[in-house]
């Protein structure tokens, strides 16, 4: 069994070397947004290629941010709403969504705005059901562990004096294992790629640094972004998928449980913590609008024929108007596209809007004030 | 928890087979159930160790009366009650949504509405495994009642057999008279680990499993998820090919890791398939596929209704009868019991058709494939509609030419692949472990190292919930 033992041995050893350098390259990378973060002002942009981590990105802008007026607060299906697509004027709105946000995500990002004196009027949450499914692994909020225990603990809710620590091993293992993944491999491969000519051009102080990072947000191009509202600019260059394509991507997507819908089992945790949030930010004097965001027509379509995925939506969009009653909070479901309206071309794939689709229903959210006489 | 999940093999594993090789005796047998009974919690939820625990107590305590006891008629009460206890866990917790349904929809034609009022019976979650290790303990009862086995009189290493977390939650069904004195024997002599053969067969398993199972799953999902199976004629087919082949791999490859694992601990488990898509006709299929289980269907179902003794009219009954409810025991769906009674047919038109026996075996091999391959539609099909609506597409009756869709060509050359793999090559239980040689040993190397990478992916086997 030795020539096994030992090619497997080799290979993982490559795979974990690839990984590892990849990490280190990423921590540089991660240095220098932290000074671009700093740095970035309305009408520049933060170009990033492939990955970015989000959460830490949010964190580090909103202790520079000023306080914003409206704050958005979601998934990545909220993703490119910017002051403009929200019709609030530049500067008074910050989108803080992510990808793959739970109700965890929210908490800690409320905590550090609390904390920084940076109460806004009015909080729109983009609000999916698998944020409510026990079924549904979420686990990137992790990262923010640390602000989400101290609200908890805040709020009386944290149950258990080894959750804490629970919770640091748990991450310290999924971190692990990112080591050993093909997609981690993958992009690692990417990144190293990328990084290689960098290393070996003459610009490598943080000022030119800065200079490829930040850039006029006409300037972007074919690459992804955040503008500094927090907003997501995707590739200008990439074409936008055919009607045919979209309902082909639906049917794959409801058949491969339509993200989270599949085996959805109501999780009364994160509906706690939930209620929690919005209670604090109503005492705190914050507005509060949710919403559940429409899918594309044909993956709606599919979603409605299964009967687990369409109770697993009803009972969500029951649970939030519900707690919207109770704590004086607007909720509008808005799951169903026809209700916004979005049309079939209106998706870049079966759960993310447009921006037309995006701004309608931003537009529903916050109806322009009436023309004074 | 996946035996496919890095939790499992860098976390659970090691943990568990390196406390079990320095124990001994009851130390020994304590710490496989306990660590059995952790895996299970953390394969679902925590609560599907209780049901668990009462089948294994139950049936420990009724077989030692069973051997005690001398009056016919006491002893049937006695085997009553096991049955009763065992079939009625599986029927609430696994056919009551089925019921449940079918009452619904009976009200429905009557114009009556009981929705409401059967609601709570559709929402009950099912215990993984449970139908594996209620036929394992029922068997077990059984063979004690019929004086065949002994009864254990050490609750411990009952425990074991019932709940050893190779075979818990898909098999291979193993009988007490196998399991049992295995488990004697490592408690007496501590475990023996066959490292070799344990980790080769389980790295073929994983590979089998990650590489060619999920790919396939991958391109056919999507295919046969999105609600209407009104599909092209040649989508139909390469669906169909292709989840026949990721239902063998994904099985098989459980299977394999899950007799792997075994020879880790020092335990033989039984083998489950013997290359099932080789066979020249539907009983020889039968024979080769998820073969722990035909045995168990044959030993106390088929045999106790008459099985071939008796008129064909009545052996055409008992086999409907065992099929029928063989196949609903995969699933609770009536599409599972035609399935299951499709199968009937082809093993009682196989035997009605003294032709068969004359086909040259190329025929006989190709035939049996076909038959069983289109047997798949009523197993993967969530509905009547929806069986009859693909097999119109094989028909072609929904258009003969494909549109040229994603990922067809991928789908095409794993189907091809598979084919050639399934039809040609030798299945894991041929392989010659012990002595593989260098070369094929590094392709397995990368196809484990390959399948390692991906299994953070994540995906959930077939028979998981079984």
């Amino acid at each position: 069994m030795r020539p096994f033992a030992a090619a497997v041995a080799v290979l993982l050893a490559l795979v974990l070397a690839v990984n590892a350098l990849a990490a280190v390259e990423a921590r540089r990378r991660e240095r220098r947004m932290e000074e671009a973060v700093a740095a970035l002002r309305p009408g520049l942009a933060l170009v990033f290629d492939g990955y970015v981590r989000e959460r830490r990105f949010q964190e580090l802008r909103l202790h520079v941010i000023p306080r914003p007026r409206v704050v958005a607060l979601g998934s990545s299906r909220v993703r490119e709403v910017s002051s403009e697509i929200a019709g609030v004027s530049p500067g008074e709105f910050y989108n803080l969504a992510m990808s793959a946000a739970a109700v965890e995500d929210d908490i800690a990002l409320w905590s550090v705005l609390e904390g920084q004196g940076k109460v806004p009027e009015l909080a729109i949450f983009s609000i999916d059901a698998w944020i409510f499914s026990a079924a549904h692994e979420q686990v990137r909020w992790l990262t923010l562990a640390p602000e989400v225990a101290r609200f908890l603990e805040a709020a009386g809710a944290e149950r258990g004096r080894l959750r804490q620590p629970a919770r640091q091993a748990v991450h310290l293992w999924l971190e692990a294992r990112e080591l050993l993944s093909f997609e981690v491999f993958r992009r690692s491969l990417a990144d190293l790629g990328r990084a290689l000519p960098a290393r070996t051009s003459k610009s490598r102080d943080l000022e030119a640094a800065l200079g490829r990072d930040l850039v006029s947000e006409e300037l972007v191009g074919d690459r992804h972004a955040i503008r500094s509202d927090g907003s997501l600019m995707r590739p200008a260059t990439v074409d936008e998928p055919s009607t045919a394509r979209l309902r082909q991507q639906a049917s794959s997507y409801v058949a491969g449980g339509a993200y989270g819908l599949a085996g959805f089992r109501w999780d009364p945790l994160r509906a706690e913590r939930l209620e929690l949030l919005w209670r604090a930010m109503r005492t705190a004097g914050v507005r509060i609008v949710a919403y559940m965001p429409p899918y594309q027509p044909t993956a709606w379509a599919l979603i409605e024929e299964n009967p687990g995925y369409a109770d697993a939506l009803r009972s969500s969009a029951g649970f939030l108007r519900d707690l919207a009653g109770r704590v004086g909070a607007r909720f509008l479901d808005l799951s169903d596209p026809a209700s916004v309206p979005c049309g079939e071309e209106e998706f870049r794939d079966p759960d993310h809007a447009a921006p037309s689709c995006l701004r309608r229903i931003w537009q529903r959210l916050l109806p322009p004030a009436p023309a004074r006489p | 928890m996946l035996f496919s999940s890095l939790e499992f093999l860098v976390l659970f594993l090691p943990v568990a087979l390196g406390v079990a090789l320095r124990l001994r005796g009851q130390p020994l047998l304590r710490w496989i159930a306990l660590s059995s009974a952790l895996f299970y919690a953390f394969a679902g939820h925590w609560w599907f160790v209780v049901p668990m625990l009462a089948t294994t107590a139950l049936d420990f305590r009724i077989a030692i009366m069973l051997e005690e006891e001398r009056r016919r008629r006491a002893r049937a009460w006695l085997l009553g009650v096991s049955l009763t206890g065992n079939l009625g866990m599986l029927a609430v917790f696994k056919y009551s949504g089925l019921l449940a349904r079918t009452a619904r929809g009976g009200f429905a034609l009557l114009g009556i509405d009981r929705g409401e009022a059967l609601s709570g019976w559709l929402q009950l979650a099912l215990p993984a495994g449970i139908s594996f290790y209620t036929l394992q303990t029922l068997s077990y009862v059984i063979d004690v009642w019929r004086g065949q086995a002994p009864a254990e009189r050490n609750f411990i290493r009952f425990a074991g057999f019932v709940s050893f977390f190779p075979h818990l939650v898909a098999g291979p069904l193993t009988r007490g008279h196998q399991l049992i004195p295995q488990l004697a024997r490592i408690a007496e002599t501590g475990i023996d680990p066959r490292w070799r053969e344990g980790i080769l067969l389980f790295s073929v398993g994983l590979s089998k499993k990650v590489l060619v199972a999920d790919r396939l799953g991958a391109l056919v999902d999507p295919i046969l998820g999105g609600g209407s199976l009104a599909l092209d004629f040649p989508r139909a087919w390469l669906a169909l090919l292709g989840y026949g082949l990721q239902i063998y791999f994904d099985f098989s490859g459980y299977s394999d890791m899950a007799i792997g694992l075994g020879r880790l601990f020092g335990i033989e488990l039984p083998l489950n398939f013997d290359s099932p898509y080789k066979a020249t006709s539907p009983r020889d299929f039968w024979r080769r596929w998820h073969m722990t289980l035909s045995f168990w269907l044959r030993d106390y179902l088929y045999i106790p209704l008459g099985g071939n003794r008796c008129r064909p009219a009545r052996r055409r009954f008992n086999l409907m009868t065992t099929m029928a409810l063989g196949g609903l025991w995969h699933g609770a769906s009536w599409t599972f019991a035609a399935w299951g009674i499709w199968h009937g047919a082809l093993l009682v038109l196989h035997r009605s058709v003294p032709a068969w026996e004359r086909m040259p075996p190329f025929w006989q091999r190709n035939v049996t494939f076909f038959l069983v391959t289109l047997g798949w539609v009523f197993f993967r099909a969530p509905s009547f509609d929806q069986a009859g609506q693909w097999l119109a597409s094989l028909a072609g009756a929904h258009g003969l030419a494909g549109a040229g869709a994603p990922g067809t060509a991928a789908l095409l050359a794993l189907v091809a692949g598979g084919l050639a793999i399934v039809r040609i090559c030798p299945n894991s239980g041929e392989l010659p472990l012990a002595r593989l040689g260098a070369l094929p040993q590094l392709g397995l190397a990368v196809a484990t190292t390959a399948s390692l990478l991906l299994i953070n992916a994540g995906s959930r086997f077939i028979y998981f919930q079984f």
